[in-house]
C-alpha cells in the first residue's frame, strides 16, 4: 500500500512558544493536545511538520486509511445497543 | 527553631526551587525518548519523498544515536566556566531542538 497521507498527531501543546509555532499548528488544524488531522504529502505541509517537529507524532498512511473529525468520533465510540449471550434458566421447573 | 517564626529558605528569602546543576538519570532518559521521537517525525517525513528546503536542513541535525552524550545533555553558554551549561537551564528546553553546538566548544 503507497502511503499518500501524513497522519499528525499533536503531543505537546505549543504553549509560550510563540505565536508563529501556535499559528503553525492552528494551520494544520490542530487546536488541541492529542487530536490527529490528515494531511496530503506536500512541501507545505512538510516543512510545517518539521517547524514543530518537536510537537508532534507523524506517521505516513494510504488514502484508504485517511478518517474524517466524524469517523475518528465514530471510531472511539463503542457499539450501540447490547447483545444477548445467554439465557439463565432454571431447569427444575 | 520551633514556633510560627522559625527560619526557613522561605523566611531568609533565600533560593527555595533550587535548579540541579546536572540532570538526574531519569532526566537524561526522557531527553534520550524526545530527541528520539523528533528523529521520528523528520524520519517519517523523509519517508514519504517529499523534497523541501526544510528536509534538507533536518537531515543536516545529528540523530540521537549520533550525537555525543556532551550535546544531549549540556548546551552551550559563553558565560559559563567550561563554555557549557546544562541543558535544563534553557527555557522550554524540553519543547526546543538544541542539537549542534558551536565547533570546538
Amino acid at each position: 500500500m503507497l502511503s499518500t497521507h501524513f497522519k499528525i498527531t499533536l503531543r505537546r501543546s505549543a504553549i509560550s512558544l510563540g505565536d508563529r509555532k501556535k499559528d503553525t499548528l492552528k494551520s494544520l488544524g490542530l487546536h488541541r493536545r492529542m487530536q490527529t488531522v490528515y494531511h496530503c504529502h506536500s512541501p507545505d505541509i512538510a516543512g510545517k511538520i518539521l517547524f514543530v517537529k518537536e510537537l508532534l507524532e507523524v506517521e505516513n498512511v494510504p488514502e484508504e486509511l485517511v478518517r474524517t473529525k466524524q469517523q475518528q468520533r465514530q471510531d472511539r465510540m463503542g457499539a450501540r445497543g447490547y447483545q444477548v449471550v445467554g439465557e439463565k434458566r432454571i431447569a427444575e421447573w | 527553631m520551633l514556633g510560627p517564626f522559625r527560619a526557613s529558605h522561605v523566611n531568609l528569602g533565600g533560593l527555595v526551587w533550587k535548579t540541579p546543576w546536572k540532570l538526574s538519570c531519569t532526566r537524561k532518559a526522557n531527553q534520550r525518548a524526545r530527541l528520539k521521537n523528533v528523529d521520528a517525525v523528520i524520519d517519517a517525513v523523509r519517508a514519504s519523498g517529499v523534497k523541501c528546503g526544510a528536509l534538507d536542513r533536518a537531515l543536516q541535525l545529528p540523530t540521537e544515536q549520533e550525537m555525543p552524550a556532551k550535546d544531549k545533555y549540556t548546551v552551550f553558554s559563553p558565560h559559563m566556566p567550561g563554555y557549557r551549561k546544562g541543558i535544563h537551564k534553557v527555557p522550554k528546553w524540553t519543547r526546543l531542538t538544541l542539537r549542534v553546538n558551536p565547533k570546538g566548544f
